[in-house]
């Protein structure tokens, strides 16, 4: 007997859709609209963090027990400590209309990953137990931005801001074996495999720099504070993101900072 | 001029990391409860020892541990231990407070379970024949359960005589018709659940039952057959 579709992902699958085609579409007209005067494309990729404040939280707690199972002198083996989430590559790429010589408006697509992980053995006696931790958050972002331009000399510095309809992700995978002779302990990693997903609006500004190699060509960097915070995060079956055991929901915070190091294509295309 | 140009981007460019480090900073954390108990699941009574002392404070100093045992009593210190003298499941409550005020909690559970009752029957008649009890076959034999104990009060007495007959109560009675060695097992259940199992042999002798024909009065055995 086929199980009938709960509503709830179906819903939510027909927001992230709506989303979806309501920016991409607005970027679509934006490139359309470029099209009587200056239009510029860029892309590019540079280092990005993510605050990740309960997760780093949850994998400091994880730290202080697996340094404590590397510790006690019954128990043969030393598993790496857990470093921190949040440092990864971020990538965009995008359009920007310029509407006059130092304001433009326009999107981009904004993909970033940060990734961590440990993995070991303890050995006591004859009993050997595994620990391997995984744990990954990512998000994509579709953003529509503007550009201010307030100092240009050859070299352009300017600020930018924009909003951006974000999805976000978060994988699990962990092993956790807990040595036979070490006591039962009110918080441990919470073994198995996950994938939690989530979508919120975000906010981003900064400062860019740009430098025009040619009249066509350019180099452009960027300093993009991103404020980005996802309440809840469920897996299919709406159960929230609990690495610890403590019955309460991790919270994702993505806000942070992002560099971006690229390139810009100047097109002009009079009607 | 260019040159100066590339070298002020340089520049700006280079304050990135600067900055990166700066807004990334670790936001204000408080202390973390953490504990261990050992053993978290044993027969009453006995006693659990607690360790807090894996709670930690990344930013600040652990002044208090208070204990929560769960059964109405508390307790103090890193360190501690507690007798749990009724069964039950017992939610043990860990809170650190930090010398900034900052407090953590964590719990866990720990199982006081119910002693099992003790099963333990005897029965009569028997016979010593070389060496061992015996009793004959089609015999009435009373099976007694009143040597079973319990710390509460044992609420069901369950027997398999092992030749697919069963029955319930203190004190049963039962015959068996063949010849053999019986395993008679006998299952008390006390007031808290708790189940416990005691088996004794019981070995008859004698031969098979008689089939026997007996006429329309009842006064007279016509005639007989021994089963096989």
């Amino acid at each position: 007997m086929m199980r009938p579709p709960t509503p709830t992902p179906k819903t939510e699958k027909g927001e992230m859709m709506k989303g979806l085609v309501a920016v991409v579409g607005l970027v679509l007209l934006l490139g359309v609209v470029a099209s009587a005067g200056g239009l510029e494309l860029f892309a590019g990729a540079g280092p990005g963090g993510a605050a990740l404040d309960d997760i780093n939280a949850k994998i400091t707690l994880f730290n202080h027990i697996i340094a404590d199972l590397n510790e006690t002198p019954t128990i043969d083996g030393n598993v790496p400590l857990i470093p921190n989430l949040g440092s990864g590559i971020t990538y965009q790429a995008g359009e920007r209309f310029w509407v006059t010589d130092s304001f433009a408006v326009g999107g981009k697509l904004e993909y970033f990953r940060t990734e961590t992980s440990t993995s070991g053995s303890y050995v006591e006696s004859d009993e050997t137990s595994k620990i391997a931790i995984d744990l990954g958050c990512s998000f994509i972002g579709f953003v529509l931005a503007g550009q201010f331009n307030f100092f240009s000399y050859g070299l352009t510095i300017g600020v930018h801001g924009g909003i951006g309809y974000y999805y976000s992700g978060f994988t699990t995978s962990i092993t956790f074996q807990m040595p036979s002779s070490y006591p039962p302990i009110s918080l441990y990693p919470q073994e198995g495999e996950g994938h939690y997903n989530t979508q919120s609006l975000g906010f981003e500004a900064g400062i860019s720099f740009g430098y025009q190699l040619s009249e066509w060509l350019g180099l452009t960097a960027d300093i993009t504070y991103r404020a980005l915070t996802a309440p809840t995060i469920t897996d299919a079956h709406g159960t929230g993101l609990d690495l610890d055991g403590d019955g309460t929901a991790e919270r994702i915070d993505l806000s942070g900072i992002s560099v971006q190091f690229g390139v810009s294509l100047a097109i002009q295309l009079p009607l | 001029m260019k040159r100066v140009k590339l070298y002020l981007v340089l520049g700006l460019l280079g304050m990135i990391p600067i900055l990166i480090s700066g807004c990334l900073g670790g936001s204000m954390s408080g202390p973390q409860a953490l504990f261990t108990a050992a053993p978290d699941e044993q027969v009453i009574p006995f006693t659990a020892n607690f360790d807090g002392t894996l709670s930690y404070d990344e930013a600040g100093k652990i002044v208090s541990y208070t204990w929560d045992f769960g059964d109405g009593t508390v307790g103090h210190g890193p360190v501690t231990a507690h007798v749990y003298k009724e069964d039950g499941v017992y939610k043990v409550k860990l809170t650190v407070v930090d010398n900034r005020g900052m407090s953590s909690e964590s719990t866990m559970t720990v199982q006081a379970l119910n002693p099992p009752p003790k099963a333990k029957f005897s029965y009569s008649p028997k016979s010593e024949f070389k060496g061992k009890y015996i009793v004959g076959a089609s015999e009435w034999i009373t099976f007694d359960a009143s040597d079973s104990t319990d710390d509460g009060e044992i609420v069901s007495y369950n027997w398999n005589f092992g030749d697919g007959h069963t029955d319930t109560g203190k004190v049963v009675k039962h015959r068996y018709l063949w010849p053999g060695t019986y395993n008679v097992v006998l299952t008390v259940t006390d007031n808290d659940g708790g189940k416990t199992s005691y088996v004794q042999q019981v070995t008859i002798l004698g031969g098979p039952p008689c089939n026997a024909d007996i006429d329309e009065n009842g006064d007279a055995i016509s005639g007989w057959t021994w089963s096989k």
